[in-house]
């Protein structure tokens, strides 16, 4: 593995305004690190356009694989305070707040920003950025929504510090820190994932955890938003019904009963309430992937319910056409007879 | 120390935990082997043997990887069936049992987590229906068993045949040994997690509650203390291992409890007055019949709570 050093813009100084600071997150191709991959500068402007006045720096790491954000906040929690004070630039005048676990490792003190270090009880689903919102800002997301529409901009921790290359040492995003196979290195992004320096793969890989990640064929590479590397999951038994997962289920879900739910492809609703934390596949013992289930159902749910609402416009849209053309035709015919009753005047 | 610490452990793989079920049942299986005689382990051994085949036979028939015991219920089956037969059973009875339990009673509901019956119980009570005769419990020594005893003595009271050589000290001879074991087993699987204590805590209530009404000091009508009857027969075994098997018990806390104590209460009725002296297998394989109704009751509960 070849590690790149490279600088392929030249560093912003201190004057350079928001404009170019976001051009810069997009052509250094900053996207969002903690495993969504949505375009940072995108994800800003959003925000900008929103009103947000908060920025809240994620190094919640609540999935255990996650350890990649812990390191970053331990050896380059500088930088990574740099790029909250960044991106709060660009914002104008924003409070910043960097959420980290509760006796986890804090950012060096020595830093020149501005920013609130805020100790969050960690455990299962802590770094949803939903969550963080209500905890840190007091602000409750509405349902289906995200942070930007209450005044709030998540960032994860690596998102962070790629925006302090870029900006501040003009580094495209070509490296991040993953967890291969519980060993944090600096891997470059697009090295396929059998090239790692780790044992086992030749089933498929798992990327981003155990709890909340998902499985990636052999052939795949590491993206910018690939946090850990492991061997696949081992493929699962029977639900012997043993119940753990209920007790396990934060939500008070009974995912047994989902799960049966899903074999038997007989829809329940009760899945939507799910917020895929991954607890129940983790407590499992016959190592049943809940809740990659349970995504799977939602998804087409949600595709199905869009799907019927897209044909009940059309419907709506057909009837109210014919009813408009009956009306004209009735309007049309009536101002004939009209036309007919009223003698003309031959000139 | 390793292995200590992994028998001692909650178990994180469903194989895990059916290693521990197997743990669990060695001190029952001792005290057979030290009450009725070697005979115990022959049956255990035959047993063993006659699951792997079919084990591997319907895993192969369905196009599975036919390695016998993959997930380790089947040898958690076997032995329960093996415990569960009288030591005089021909050797032949015990494995036509194991066939019924683990082909007909598991694989060809859908293998291990879709059958409907514990499948021990399924094919211990299909034999003892088909061959009553070969299955009386007769014991050299002692002639009868006590529920036997109990069951078909007339107008004698308890006290005076507890007199008799069926019994022990507080339940029935060699069997209170086996019921003590399996108590002891069953509390190691609740202390590693592997069981809850509702169920077993549901049957032996239910076993108590209308052992006490019915119990009136020994007359002729008496139908045997509480005491008692938690140590005879295979009532610690219906208990800890039998009612507890997860895959046919219901999910939620109300429904355990309904379901442990049906079990119970049917054991006793089952003794008391049905036409066999111990009644564990038919009151696991209503019970069993009960659990999806249960179930749905829980079901019914959740979404009143949820509107």
């Amino acid at each position: 593995m070849r590690t790149l050093e490279s600088a392929a813009f030249a560093p912003l100084g201190e004057a350079a305004d928001a404009a170019a600071i976001l051009e810069r997150i997009e052509a250094a191709g900053i996207v969002g690190m903690g495993g969504a991959g949505y375009p940072t500068a995108r994800k800003i402007r959003e925000a900008i356009a929103g009103g947000a006045d908060t920025v809240i720096g994620n190094g919640m790491a609540s999935e255990p694989d996650a350890s990649a954000d812990r390191m970053l906040l331990r050896e380059h929690g500088a930088a990574v305070a740099a790029g909250l004070g960044i991106v709060g630039g660009v914002l104008g005048k924003a409070r910043l707040l960097l959420a980290v676990p509760v006796g986890g490792e804090l950012v060096t003190p020595a830093v020149a920003v501005d920013l609130e270090v805020v100790e969050v009880e960690s455990g299962c689903g802590a770094g949803d950025e939903r969550r963080l919102t209500r905890q840190l800002a007091g602000r409750q997301v509405p349902n289906n929504g995200y942070p930007k529409e209450v005044g709030v901009l998540v960032l994860n921790v690596a998102t962070l510090f790629a925006v302090f290359e870029a900006v501040a040492l003009g580094r495209a995003l070509e490296r991040r820190l993953v967890a291969v196979d519980g060993t944090d290195r600096w891997v470059a992004i697009g090295t396929p994932l059998a090239d790692l320096p780790m044992d086992g793969g030749e089933g498929g890989f798992r990327i981003n955890g155990a709890l909340t990640g998902r499985p990636a064929p052999a052939n795949a590479v590491v993206e910018a938003a690939t946090f850990s590397v492991a061997a696949a999951l081992p493929p699962a038994l029977a639900c012997i019904r043993c119940g753990w997962c209920a007790p396990a289920c934060p939500v008070q879900l009974s995912p047994q009963r989902l799960h049966a739910a899903f074999e038997a492809h007989v829809p329940d609703a009760a899945v939507l309430d799910c917020i895929e934390c991954g607890a129940c596949t983790a407590v499992c013992p016959s190592g049943i992937d809940l809740v990659g289930e349970f995504r799977t159902v939602k998804d087409r749910m949600q595709r199905d319910s869009a799907r019927q609402h897209r044909a009940d416009e059309a419907r709506r849209r057909s009837a109210a056409r014919t009813e408009r053309l009956e009306r004209q035709a009735r309007e049309r015919q009536a101002r004939r007879a009209e036309r007919l009753r009223t003698p003309r005047q031959w000139v | 120390m390793a292995v200590l610490v992994s028998v001692f452990g909650k178990p994180s793989s469903t194989p895990a935990v059916m290693d521990r079920v197997l743990v669990a049942l060695a001190p029952a299986i001792g005290a057979a082997t030290w009450a009725f005689g070697p005979m115990v382990l022959a049956h255990c051994a035959v047993a063993l043997l006659a699951g792997a085949v079919c084990d591997a036979a319907s895993r192969r028939l369905r196009g599975r990887p036919w390695i016998p015991f993959a997930d380790r219920s089947t040898p958690v089956t076997c032995l329960l069936i093996a415990i569960a037969m009288p030591p005089t059973a021909p050797v032949w009875i015990v494995a036509v049992a194991v066939g019924i339990a683990i082909v007909m009673a598991k694989e060809l509901y859908g293998g291990l987590g879709r059958n409907v019956f514990n499948p021990a119980m399924a094919g211990y009570a299909a034999v003892l229906v088909a061959y009553p005769q070969a299955l009386a419990y007769i014991d050299a020594d002692t002639g009868a068993t006590a529920l036997d005893a109990l069951r078909f003595r007339g107008a004698v009271t308890v006290d005076d045949i507890a007199q008799g050589p069926a019994f022990g000290a507080v339940g029935a001879a060699g069997f209170e040994l086996v019921n003590a074991a399996a108590m002891l087993g069953g509390i190691y699987l609740v202390a590693v997690g592997v069981a809850h204590w509702r169920i077993p805590a549901a049957v032996l209530a239910g076993i108590a509650l209308p052992a006490v009404v019915f119990y009136d000091g020994g007359s002729s009508a008496s139908l045997g203390s509480p005491l008692f009857h938690w140590f005879a027969g295979a009532t610690m075994l219906a208990a800890f291992f039998i009612a507890t098997d997860p895959v046919t018990a219901p999910r939620a806390a109300a429904g355990q409890w309904l379901f442990g104590i049906g079990i119970g209460a049917l054991i006793f009725a089952i003794r008391g007055a049905g036409g066999y002296p111990d009644g564990v297998a038919f009151a696991v394989l209503l019970g069993n019949l009960a659990t999806p109704v249960l179930d749905r009751l829980e079901d019914v509960r959740r979404a009143r709570r949820a509107s």
